[in-house]
């Protein structure tokens, strides 16, 4: 791909809580792949639901690409992209949003990961793999499980239950469409997985794991 | 599952439409086209939906029949409600879920609907979010 960046930068000017004790948190860094007239449009709306809502508590990296190629789905991994797919829908493009930065979150937290994805195959001992049901491995089914309802937790506590729940709705007919059923019909079951294992971000027993050979 | 599922759906359409008594002569809420409009933080969002014969039937009922219902579909979540009232044309209940609550005070007509629903998580601060709603016409 040329190498086309346009730079935007936002400077969060108030940590979340989970950030309250640190320093303040960097500036996020936005690129985009190609300059075009739909990525300036995302990165304007990004940056005005960045405003709105104090979205700190769900951010763990800091540079994030826009791309608007046709082909683009938005993903983690290495960097965090985004598509210019929500532009008329902030409440599905700050959802993704979340959802990817969570996959960094788990990242960061590797070993607590691998422990409740261990509980999350006992409860589901078969997950879907592929579009449109589940994700592309049966692992990533398991994590997509955990990101999911952290997702849906978090638009939870940005928007409420009703919106949130209209998102999920969204997305149980779009993509990963068994791991979001999931989230309304086994909700009860995930969720005390993922606390146990302290994979709440800015529950007070969160911390990254103590793994030296962690990625981050 | 798809009936999970389906009770789902229905519940989260009567989280916006159930209505009270006085209007049961009339209907509590049309079948039709509906546009709702809910508010959080100055933030509006507006969605329509397509509310059928089948899901009416559960938003018309009696106070009775109206409570059964939000207790299907919380109890397929793993929730209860609590609290649920029927004063004048206003209803309002609260549903108890494993680390949060979410409540609804809504006043309706057949044709539109408004309220304040408020979704507390453990632990952190209460979302509240106006909502409106509005029979545009026939389902499309």
């Amino acid at each position: 791909m040329k190498a086309f960046w346009m730079l935007g930068t936002l400077l969060l000017s108030a940590a979340g809580p989970a950030l309250r004790a640190q320093a303040p948190p960097a500036p996020i860094e936005i690129k985009l792949a190609h300059g075009d007239a739909a990525e300036t449009q995302t990165r304007d709306q990004l940056l005005r639901l960045l405003r709105t809502y104090d979205l700190n508590p769900w951010i763990f990296t800091r540079t994030l690409i826009i791309d608007s190629s046709p082909r683009t789905v938005p993903h983690s991994h290495p960097v965090l992209t985004l598509s210019t797919r929500h532009i008329k829908d902030d409440d599905l493009l700050l959802s993704t949003f979340v959802h990817e930065n969570l996959h960094h979150f788990l990242v960061q937290n590797r070993e607590k990961t691998e422990a409740a994805k261990k509980e999350l195959h006992a409860v589901f001992p078969k997950v879907p793999v592929g579009y449109p049901d589940g994700a592309d491995s049966e692992d990533s089914g398991y994590e997509h499980l955990i990101v999911c309802y952290l997702e849906y937790r978090a638009d939870k506590e940005i928007w409420g239950e009703q919106r949130a729940f209209q998102a999920v709705q969204f997305w149980m007919s779009d993509h990963y469409r068994w791991i979001y059923r999931q989230l309304l019909e086994a909700g009860y079951q995930i969720g005390p997985i993922v606390q146990k294992n302290g994979l709440i971000p800015g529950a007070p027993s969160e911390k990254p794991a103590a793994n030296p050979h962690s990625s981050q | 599952m798809k009936k999970v599922y389906g009770t789902v759906l229905l519940s989260a359409i009567a989280l916006t439409l159930t209505s009270t008594p006085s209007l049961q002569a009339a209907e509590r809420a049309n079948v039709g086209q509906w546009e709702f409009t809910s508010t959080v933080d100055g933030a509006a969002k507006t969605r329509t939906y397509c509310i059928t014969p089948t899901q009416v039937k559960g938003i018309n009922g009696d106070a009775q029949a109206d409570q059964a219902f939000l207790e299907k579909g919380a109890a397929a979540r793993h929730c209860t409600i609590k609290d649920f009232k029927l004063e004048g044309n206003t209803l309002s209940y609260t549903q108890v879920c494993a680390g949060y609550t979410f409540s609804d005070r809504t006043t309706y007509s057949g044709d539109s609907s408004e309220g304040v629903l408020t979704t507390k998580m453990d632990g952190k601060a209460a979302v509240v979010t106006h909502m409106k709603g509005r029979r545009l016409g026939a389902c499309k």
